[in-house]
């Protein structure tokens, strides 16, 4: 066996260190051993335990099942029955809340609170910042506050790649986009294959209108799997982007015809139908969506490009008053400049968020 | 058959550890699992290395230097053995430990930014709790990365 290189024993030493500090610092108390129980099964029914690295663009949008999420979170709560001062437990019932709230809006304050409580006992908690930054994101739109906490999480898991996934969207609406690229590209260094970071990159690369990056992260995206229709859409984008109207309609409908759900078509597409000027069939395609897919932001941009004003403001109240997860990144897209210039829309954004929009898009 | 090999030193500054060999056969998926136990607060606790390397892309991803680098790092944790296996496969060791559980999940790769450089990006995670302890990145140059190539030294991440 050779010698060591310096970097690996840089790493080694480093690594070391950390190990002997977290063993350090773990509680062996009679109380803490009884709770271990209810957050071990807790955590088997989160699917705790999958392989975090390989994880699918698919499995990180699919939400959870209600039914394990309720019962984690029974087995978490009495977790910190039993041991009130664990902020493990804390932070992975946040974790639960915060999913759960996909289905029930009452439970985005306990995600919060919980998530509060985890980082009062362990500020650098990773799934504690991600709920915090989560919530900021979504919920206060707060993209300061998101940026902040997804940092801290990443801090201390920087494979964590749905993190970086929201960190590059949150940069990006502080026009802070170059600075989440230079962050990014480190970690696509060692995970190149990750479409959920190549993602991010795109997005990050149509803020910062490098249009031939565009292209090429989207060539470079797997052209079969799971993920070959994303790298399509992105494609088609990329198309869009350069003007090649035609093109990017064709590769949309191929990926539709195959796929007639896909709600990144549909939403691309509609927005490319907006440039083309073709806004019946913009129309059209938001109404193609399903229920939940059809973002009234989306519908908003394209009422807004038929010039029917107090219609599209209606839709951008509802946008706001539902939390439109798409707002946030509506405001990117050129297409929202015409929502942009009108005072009400401003206002609705600035009363309904805690702060931190890019006075770039307001 | 890849072997998996306990370390004999305390290079890692966690004191002493016991000899014992785990042999266990090699997972179908790629995976490389080098070992490392380690200390729990009345004896030694335990901690496998998953030294990685990300597969052949055009910009960043595996290549002899993110092979040499992991290998680096190998040796430099101490570990003697090298061994394809799941990262699941590690953590049911992790859940049939007594104690805290460690593992440390390493990835090599060529700079995306400069293919001459090599980076090493690492996470400790408690196996049990699945939860992120500490994470670190370093960078360097690739010709002065490590021990020369050892192919299969690594777990070649597939495309996802």
């Amino acid at each position: 066996m050779g010698k060591p290189g310096p970097l690996g024993s840089l790493a080694a030493r480093d690594i070391s260190q950390a190990i002997e500090r977290a063993r350090r610092s773990q509680v062996a108390t009679e109380k803490r051993r009884r709770a271990l129980a209810p957050y071990g099964q807790a955590l088997k029914l989160l699917d705790q335990g999958k392989d975090y690295v390989l994880q699918s663009t698919r499995e990180a949008e699919t939400p959870f099942p209600f039914e394990n999420l309720l019962k984690a979170a029974q087995l978490l709560e009495e977790a910190l029955r039993q041991d009130d001062t664990f902020p493990e437990a804390a932070a992975k019932l946040a974790w639960s809340y915060r999913m759960a709230a996909e289905y029930d809006e009452r439970m985005w304050p306990k995600a919060l609170a919980m998530a509060g409580r985890a980082l009062a006992a362990d500020p650098g908690s990773a799934d504690a910042n991600f709920v915090r930054g989560y919530v900021s994101m979504f919920r206060e739109w707060d993209f300061r506050a998101a940026a902040q906490s997804l940092e801290q999480c990443i801090r201390r898991s920087i494979l964590d790649q749905g993190s970086w996934r929201l960190y590059a969207g949150a940069m990006c609406v502080l026009g802070r986009a170059e600075e989440a690229r230079k962050k990014i590209v480190t970690v696509l260094s060692v995970l190149p294959a990750s479409v959920i970071l190549r993602y991010a990159l795109f997005g990050l690369a149509e803020q910062t209108k490098d249009l031939a990056e565009i292209e090429r992260l989207a060539r470079e995206m797997p052209k079969s799997g799971p993920s070959a229709a994303l790298g399509e859409a992105m494609l088609a984008s990329a198309f869009h982007w350069q003007g090649r109207h035609r093109e990017a309609e064709q590769l949309f409908h191929g990926i539709l015809s195959k796929d007639p759900r896909n709600g990144k078509a549909i939403t691309r597409l509609a927005l490319l139908y907006v440039s083309m000027g073709k806004l019946d069939r913009a129309a059209a395609a938001v109404e193609s969506a399903d229920g939940h897919r059809r973002w009234p932001i989306l519908v908003g941009v394209v009422e807004a490009a038929r010039g029917n004003r107090l219609r599209a403001l209606g839709w951008v109240e509802r946008a706001v008053r539902e939390r439109d997860p798409n707002l946030p990144y509506a405001t990117l897209h050129p297409h929202f400049d015409r929502l942009r210039s009108e005072p009400l829309c401003a206002q609705l954004l600035k009363q309904f968020s805690s702060g931190g929009w890019g006075s770039a898009h307001l | 058959m890849a072997r998996f090999v306990e370390p004999e030193s305390a290079e890692l500054g966690v004191g002493a550890i016991s000899r014992r060999k785990w042999v266990i056969a090699a997972g179908a998926t790629v995976a490389v699992t080098g070992g490392a136990l380690m200390v729990t607060s009345r004896r030694p606790a335990k901690a496998l290395a998953i030294l990685n390397t990300a597969e052949a892309a055009p910009r960043g991803g595996g290549g002899p230097e993110a092979e040499a680098l992991s290998r680096s790092l190998a040796n430099a944790l101490g570990l003697e053995g090298i061994e394809s296996r799941p990262l699941a496969e590690v953590r049911t060791l992790g859940s049939r430990a007594a104690g805290s559980f460690y593992y440390v999940n390493a990835l090599a790769g060529r700079c995306w930014e400069d293919g001459t450089r090599v980076r090493l990006m690492a996470e400790l995670r408690e196996a049990s709790g699945e939860l992120a302890l500490w994470s670190g990145s370093w960078d360097g140059e690739g010709g002065k990365a490590g021990a020369a190539r050892q192919p299969g030294c690594t777990r070649h991440l597939p495309g996802h």
